[in-house]
């Protein structure tokens, strides 16, 4: 038997058939779009956009700024901050893979919307400084801001890709699509990672218990890193070290870096404390070139497992203690580095 | 050396794309300004890949031009004949020195190295120019054309260029007839609400096939392909049906999106793919595949060798040939030869046995068991090509041949990833029982809205972390 193939038949169509059915994704897609900006899936997104939105409050009694990673996101209490030192305090931490970009960023939205910070408190765990930026992780900034105010230090990307981080920044559905499939292929992933990140100071503190068998396994995994890499800080941490240093010789607060907490058995071992002897004396030299820049932990604050979410954040029950250790570390930093800033004006 | 990435699927090509619709719609009171934009632009999209391409682009174009108006102009059927083998020769010997060189030069070398003689093979380390044996193609249908006397040689060297260059199917096809392109390109298109309707369907579920189903389908087959003496019995069938699901998803997706952002310029390039995989027979199968690529090589290559007119022996050699070639035209590489010896193989056989068919259409046998078995008798013998096409090796083929049938090996949960393909049949199969394949544009607008935002929401969601290229884009 022989019978024609199938062939594309002539279809008689109005435009207003044609508009009318493209109306129905173009405004469902829209719908979703505006739903994903406004709460994100990706918890990535929820926190740098909520930590970007507390730039807005930065106003001009602003003490303490506290930026960093997630180590610092977890482990610093702003309102013992405030306590300590007067003024408010804000934590405007994200995570490590923002590098310390995320810092020069967030300072200079700060400063453009007229906060004034005394001191700027910097928090990365060791490892953050000696890595690359990968720049699709920026989508959930407000890139369009910061690509048209020049925020430094800019990306160093072409045109192509600038547009696609910004397609993926304004089209949530395609910049949020990995975890999206991951909520469709598990529902109840999405309610794990439930975590209240609406406080009005941007403390995020980790309330679930410690896991200490887990933080001693994940020390193993940082020593067997630290095999492969030594890589102390890379070329764009060290930029943006030099842009968060000519920020504070210009508006006149002293910055402050410090290593996040540390489980004590990974900061004990002899490979850790030789690799981080050599971040010491490299932040020591580029403390030197400027008088407001301050490395406050030559010696790496730790805690026991038992007070550990992994081998480098604390669990809540441990910030009130990392935090008031960098307190005491800044008090005692601040008078000299009061009068470091002196003795250098008046040699000139 | 390629600048940006002009992928279909990259954001690179769509943002192209926005801003030459742009022009185009900008230029349309005036054909030859419009015509000029899009052969800027095409000309642009192929310098993107690699700008010192664009030479042999405009060598193809400018020496199909030049000696379509010496054919034309000949006195004699002699004269008409060398510049015709002119033409010819030039743009194969392009195509045979950047496509075949290299690949000919080690399969010498590794033959003297069988029969004891050790040469060393000149090889140049050729890159290979993106969609060099669809543009040479053409060009080469067009002198064909004009020395039958099929049409009129063009005089128009910017139209004959856009002609060959028309960016939407330059690096992968569908390989276009002058008689159709040109005619469009000549007069000033108009764009119909039918065009903008088909247009969407096409690109979307174009996009889809590629994105979600065959990038999806080409994880399974490289985890089964790559790790093969790991697996066996279904899950080298799945390996198997996950690479036929991949190539076809590829370039079909590929085919939609290059007829529908056509279409958006009022374009209208030929069918390429006829739901391929319904097939009754190997010989349907090729009115279905590729069908470009098979009617150029019926025209062009088939019939000028003699086609069925000398005999039943003759047309059987010449079958195959066609086809040998036809398999050497998709790489260099011997499995691609084997492959394409394997369908001439399969033609010949039922030529031999069952003689030519009358028409173009489907052989689907009368009973609805018989159709059945026909179309699964079909899809095995294709599913055993596609071992062929891609098989990295002559060992890994046989150990596929002789494992496939280990049913009781214990299977991997590779078969998931070829779950979304589950879409693509239900569509297909309506419209093979519609027999209209522009079925699912008939569906109510909120329906078929619908349908769209589905598939938005499953490229967005289902693409593979870094989609790759098209898989003709090699070709």
């Amino acid at each position: 038997m022989f019978t024609p193939l199938p062939e594309e038949q002539a279809i008689q169509v109005s435009w207003r058939r044609v508009i009318l059915t493209l109306l129905v994704p173009v405004v469902a897609l829209a719908g979703i779009n505006a739903l994903l900006m406004r709460f994100p899936v990706s918890l990535d997104f929820r926190v740098s956009a909520r930590k970007w939105a507390l730039t807005e409050r930065a106003g001009t009694d602003l003490g303490t700024l506290v930026l960093g990673d997630s180590t610092g996101n977890l482990g610093v209490d702003p309102a013992l901050l405030e306590q300590a030192f007067g003024g408010k305090a804000l934590n405007l931490c994200t995570y490590g893979e923002l590098r310390a970009v995320d810092d020069a960023w967030m300072l200079q939205e700060v400063l453009r919307r007229g906060g004034r910070p005394r001191r700027v408190l910097i928090v990365h765990a060791y490892d953050t400084w000696r890595g690359d930026l990968d720049p699709s992780l920026t989508t959930p900034y407000p890139l369009e801001r910061i690509f048209r105010l020049h925020y430094q230090p800019e990306l160093d990307i072409n045109l192509g890709a600038r547009s696609q981080l910004l397609f993926e920044r304004y089209f949530p559905l395609y910049g949020q699509s990995a975890v999206l499939k991951q909520v469709l292929r598990d529902p109840l992933w999405l309610k794990r990672w439930n975590v209240d990140i609406y406080s009005p100071d941007g403390f995020i503190p980790y309330n679930k218990p410690a896991r200490p068998s887990f933080v001693v396994q994940d020390a193993q995994s940082h020593l067997r890193r630290l095999e492969a890499d030594h890589r102390i800080i890379s070329p764009i941490n060290e930029t943006s070290l030099e842009v968060l240093a000519d920020l504070a010789d210009q508006y006149g607060f002293d910055a402050y870096i410090a290593t996040g907490p540390l489980y004590e058995g990974l900061a004990r071992s002899p490979e850790f404390i030789s690799y981080h002897e050599t971040l010491r004396q490299r932040f020591e030299e580029i403390c030197k070139g400027h008088s407001r820049i301050h490395y406050l932990t030559p010696e790496p604050i730790s805690f026991p497992a038992t007070r550990m979410h992994n081998a480098d954040h604390v669990v809540a029950e441990a910030t009130d203690d990392y935090t008031r250790q960098l307190i005491e570390l800044i008090r005692n930093m601040e008078p000299s580095s009061e009068k470091r800033v002196l003795n250098r004006t008046q040699q000139r | 050396m390629r600048a940006l990435s002009m992928l279909f699927n990259s954001l690179s090509f769509l943002v192209f794309f926005a801003v030459v619709l742009s022009l185009y719609h900008a230029t349309r009171r005036s054909l030859r300004l419009q015509n000029g934009v899009l052969l800027a632009s095409s000309y642009a999209f192929y310098g993107s890949w690699d700008w010192r391409f664009l030479g042999l682009l405009a060598f193809s174009t400018g020496v199909a031009f030049f000696f379509g108006k010496r054919i034309a102009s000949a006195d004699g059927v002699g004269a008409r004949r060398v510049w015709l083998a002119w033409a010819v020769g030039l743009n194969l010997a392009v195509l045979a020195t950047f496509k075949y060189l290299d690949f000919f030069a080690s399969s010498l070398s590794q033959l003297f190295d069988a029969i004891g003689f050790h040469i060393d093979p000149l090889t140049l380390g050729i890159v290979l120019p993106i969609g060099i044996s669809f543009y040479t193609f053409q060009a080469i249908g067009y002198v064909v054309d004009v020395y039958y006397g099929r049409l009129e040689p063009s005089r128009d060297l910017m139209e004959f260029a856009l002609f060959i260059a028309f960016f939407p199917h330059l690096v992968a096809g569908p390989i276009q007839r002058t008689t159709v392109l040109l005619e469009q390109i000549r007069r000033p298109r108009t764009i119909s609400p039918a065009q903008i309707h088909s247009a969407a369907f096409l690109i979307l579920w174009g996009y889809f096939k590629k994105v979600v189903i065959a990038d999806q389908c080409g994880v399974a087959a490289d985890r089964i392909f790559g790790n093969y003496n790991e697996y066996g019995g279904l899950d080298l069938v799945v390996g198997v049906v996950a690479f036929a699901i991949q190539i076809y998803g590829d370039f079909s997706g590929y085919t939609d999106i290059a007829r529908g952002i056509s279409k958006l310029m009022g374009f209208e390039l030929m069918l390429n793919f006829r739901l391929p995989y319904l097939a009754s027979s190997p010989r349907e199968f090729w009115r279905r595949w590729h069908i470009s690529l098979s009617t150029w090589l019926r025209d062009y290559l088939y019939i000028p060798l003699g086609g069925d007119r000398g005999g039943r022996i003759r047309t059987c050699r010449n079958l195959f040939l066609t086809m040998l070639l036809g398999g050497l035209w998709h790489g260099a590489a011997w499995n691609f030869v084997a492959w394409g010896a394997y369908h001439g193989l399969l033609l010949v056989g039922l030529r031999f046995f069952r003689g030519a068919t009358p028409g173009r259409g489907s052989e689907r046998p009368a009973s609805a068991w018989g159709g059945t078995f026909a179309v699964l008798g079909t899809l095995a013998a294709t599913l055993l090509g596609w071992m062929i096409f891609r098989a990295d090796s002559p060992q890994q083929f046989a150990y596929f041949l002789l494992h496939i049938f280990d049913l009781g090996t214990p299977v991997s949960d590779t078969y998931r990833l070829l779950l979304p393909a589950a879409v693509l049949l239900l569509v297909e199969l309506a419209q093979h029982r519609s027999g209209d394949l522009n079925i699912m544009t008939r569906l109510h607008p909120v329906a078929l809205g619908s349908f769209y935002l589905f598939l938005v929401i499953a490229i967005c969601i289902g693409r593979a972390a870094q989609s790759p290229a098209f898989i003709y884009y090699r070709f």
